[in-house]
């Protein structure tokens, strides 16, 4: 009787309720925007869930993607780098180095396009990149794939992480996008002073952090945005302190890596590259998309007096003609402070985004 | 046991009703579609970016950028768009496409740039599809204060007529802040049937009227920078009078 009670009731619920009872629902996961950004629009084919994003943190950290299991994403996306690689150009397994320097991970979640050249439309694409590139971790997908299904746990996660069973490529590169959309930094000394300079409410915390700005700080970012002064504002403006666009700023009058023109062929484009955020710029030297200034005081010289034309100079580069915006020695200076203001150190040591194994 | 074989099989059968997929088909409701266009020309001719016209002073220009925003566009107290951003590069001649009925918007009014209701608020509270979340408007924002950039016109310019292409003169018009808001009005058109329950209204921006606006002409040779800033308003407000003119129904 016992027995046939307990047949009737799994028959039952079987029959009824078929697709719910094979998968195993994950989790929705809230993504913790900070009150003075914009929401961020998730694919509707990855939503964010619990399991995927801790399946993607393991996975960010996995020495397995790679060909001979010794290099993972954080090798090159290093925490305390704000997730880039302090060397100019990274090595991959094979000790073949590339041609661009690492790019730094933060608020990812709103951006448009990724790499340099902008060659990935979405974070799922560009992620499906590192792992089979022959000078970063150079191993076939397959191969990746089976060495994570011979881990017990990886199968439990990923039946976890989306309701059913099977590894593969296009759902390590959704949990790892789920692990990187939640990377996000705003809570910065330079948070707090858009807050206050746009009267948005200051928790207790920021009045702390309010009080102890200088005033040489807030000099620099008024030089920052004067379009006298600095002129930064042009391109690295706003919450994200950048802007979604490609831009040759000066720096080459002939070009060896031709950026964006590469990707679309278009001769107005070349020399071209992804306007990168300036958020943690203190923690992630070298700079630019050949690691070329090992240094701020280097990137701000550069804007100031070593401006180099070329035909598809940006127009915006409006001081092109003097060299650059002409900074004496004490404005370059409040730039630079400013410059670190951008530091978030919650960020770079929020528990969430280490090595889960560690 | 009858009672609990009884039991059973209404257990069962709630839990099989329970699971089936129970959302109604709702029936769908019609909505007629308003759509308009805006194509870009230099004076009879369609217009491209990065393609050589001659202006009236004989210089070889080609624009590389044309923006702008229309706000608050209604007919008596009927909105029909809250705010459209035009972006030649990224989206072509499509400007609005919004639901409404062709009788109740026989002629329009609104400001050409960002209506003073909304140009100072926080640009990241705008639902992420309208053209004035921050994500959106990307580069169309200064600061909370001045606000939008109302337009965006760019060009690179040969200003030597001797035969050598050297496009190397620049030409950048950033307009916005509330002072230089236009109101902007479109009338004595109609609205044309493309497809069932789609109407369009065909616009056209004629670029070389924009330097060329009657007696109020932009020589791009000596006036080819405005921030909008102190000292620029005169430009400014050319500039921006002048696109605004260049707008008219096709
Ligand atoms: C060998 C070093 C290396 C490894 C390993 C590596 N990356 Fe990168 N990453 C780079 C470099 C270099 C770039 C810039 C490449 C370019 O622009 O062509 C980059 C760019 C990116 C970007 C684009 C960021 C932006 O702002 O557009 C993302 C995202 C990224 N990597 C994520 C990952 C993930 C996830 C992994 C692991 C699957 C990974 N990377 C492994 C070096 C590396
Ligand atoms: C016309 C647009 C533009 C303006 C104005 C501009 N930048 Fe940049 N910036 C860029 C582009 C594009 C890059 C990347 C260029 C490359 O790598 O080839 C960049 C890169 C940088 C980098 C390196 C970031 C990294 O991750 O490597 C720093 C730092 C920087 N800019 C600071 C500034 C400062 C400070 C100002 C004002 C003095 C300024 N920029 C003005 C477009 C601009």
């Amino acid at each position: 009787m016992k027995y046939l009670f307990a047949i009737f009731c799994i028959v039952v619920i079987f029959i009824s309720c078929r697709k719910d009872v094979i998968g195993h629902i994950p989790t929705p996961y809230e993504l913790e925007i900070p009150s003075h950004f914009p929401s961020m629009v998730i694919p509707e084919n990855n939503p964010m869930t619990k399991e995927g994003v801790d399946l993607g943190r393991m996975l960010f950290y996995e020495e397995r993607l790679s060909g001979d299991n010794s290099m993972s994403c954080a090798s090159c996306h290093s925490p305390e780098n704000s997730f880039s690689d302090p060397n100019q150009f990274s090595t991959g397994i094979n000790g073949i180095q590339g041609n661009r320097n690492s790019m730094a991970l933060i608020n990812l979640g709103w951006q448009k396009f990724f790499f340099w050249d902008g060659r990935a439309k979405s974070l799922e694409d560009q992620i499906l990149e590192p792992v089979p590139n022959p000078i970063e971790m150079h191993q076939e997908w397959g191969d990746a794939v089976v060495k994570l299904e011979q881990d017990v746990e990886y199968r439990n996660m990923f039946f976890k992480a989306f309701g059913e069973k099977g590894i593969d490529s296009t759902k390590v590169s959704k949990a790892i996008a789920q692990f990187i959309r939640t990377m996000i930094s705003g809570s910065s000394k330079f948070d707090v002073m858009y807050k206050f300079e746009n009267s948005l409410p200051l928790n207790g915390n920021d009045q702390a952090i309010l009080s102890s700005i200088s005033p040489e700080e807030w000099a620099g970012y008024d030089l920052f945005k004067s379009l006298t002064g600095a002129d930064c504002l042009h391109c690295h403006s706003g919450i994200l302190m950048h802007i979604n666009k490609f831009s040759n700023n000066g720096l080459d009058a002939t070009f060896t890596d031709i950026g964006r023109g590469a990707i679309t062929g278009n001769p107005n484009e070349i020399g071209r590259f992804k306007i990168p955020t300036l958020r943690n710029i203190a923690l992630t030297a070298p700079y630019m998309h050949d690691g070329r200034f090992g240094t701020l005081d280097e990137v701000i010289e550069h804007y100031s007096s070593q401006l180099v034309s070329s035909p598809t100079i940006d127009p915006l580069m409006e001081h092109l003609s003097s060299g650059g915006v002409q900074l004496d020695s004490q404005e370059k200076d409040l730039l630079k402070k400013f410059l670190f203001t951008l530091t978030d150190y919650d960020f770079i040591s929020n528990p969430d985004f280490q090595d889960p194994n560690k | 046991m009858k009672n609990l074989l009884i039991l059973l099989s209404a257990a069962a059968l709630l839990i099989l009703s329970s699971c089936k997929d129970s959302t109604p088909t709702p029936t769908p409701v019609v909505v007629d579609q308003l759509k308009i266009s805006i194509q870009p020309t230099f004076g009879p001719m369609n217009l491209n970016l990065d393609q050589t016209y001659v202006t009236a002073e004989g210089y070889n220009l080609q624009y590389t950028d044309i923006r702008f925003y229309v706000t608050s566009l209604s007919y008596n107290s009927k909105e029909l768009c809250q705010a459209a951003l035009f972006d030649y590069r990224e989206n072509g001649t499509s400007f609005i496409t919004q639901p409404g009925k062709p009788a109740d918007f026989p002629s329009l009014n609104g400001f050409f740039g960002v209506d003073l209701a909304y140009n100072h608020d926080d640009p990241t509270v705008w639902p992420t599809t309208s053209p004035l979340n921050i994500i959106v408007a990307n580069d169309m924002h200064w600061d909370w204060n001045p606000g939008y950039i109302f337009l965006k016109v760019e060009a690179k310019v040969d200003t030597l007529n001797d035969g050598v292409d050297n496009f190397n003169h620049y030409v950048v018009f950033h307009v916005g802040g509330d002072n230089l808001l236009q109101s902007v009005e479109l009338s004595g058109y109609n609205w044309s049937q493309v497809s069932q329950g789609v109407f369009q209204l065909p616009l056209k921006l004629d670029m070389q009227k924009f330097l060329q606006n009657g007696a109020q002409t932009i020589d791009v040779k000596s006036e080819h920078s405005s921030h909008s800033m102190v000292g620029e308003e005169e430009l400014s407000s050319k500039v921006i009078q002048n696109l605004k003119d260049a707008l008219s129904p096709l």
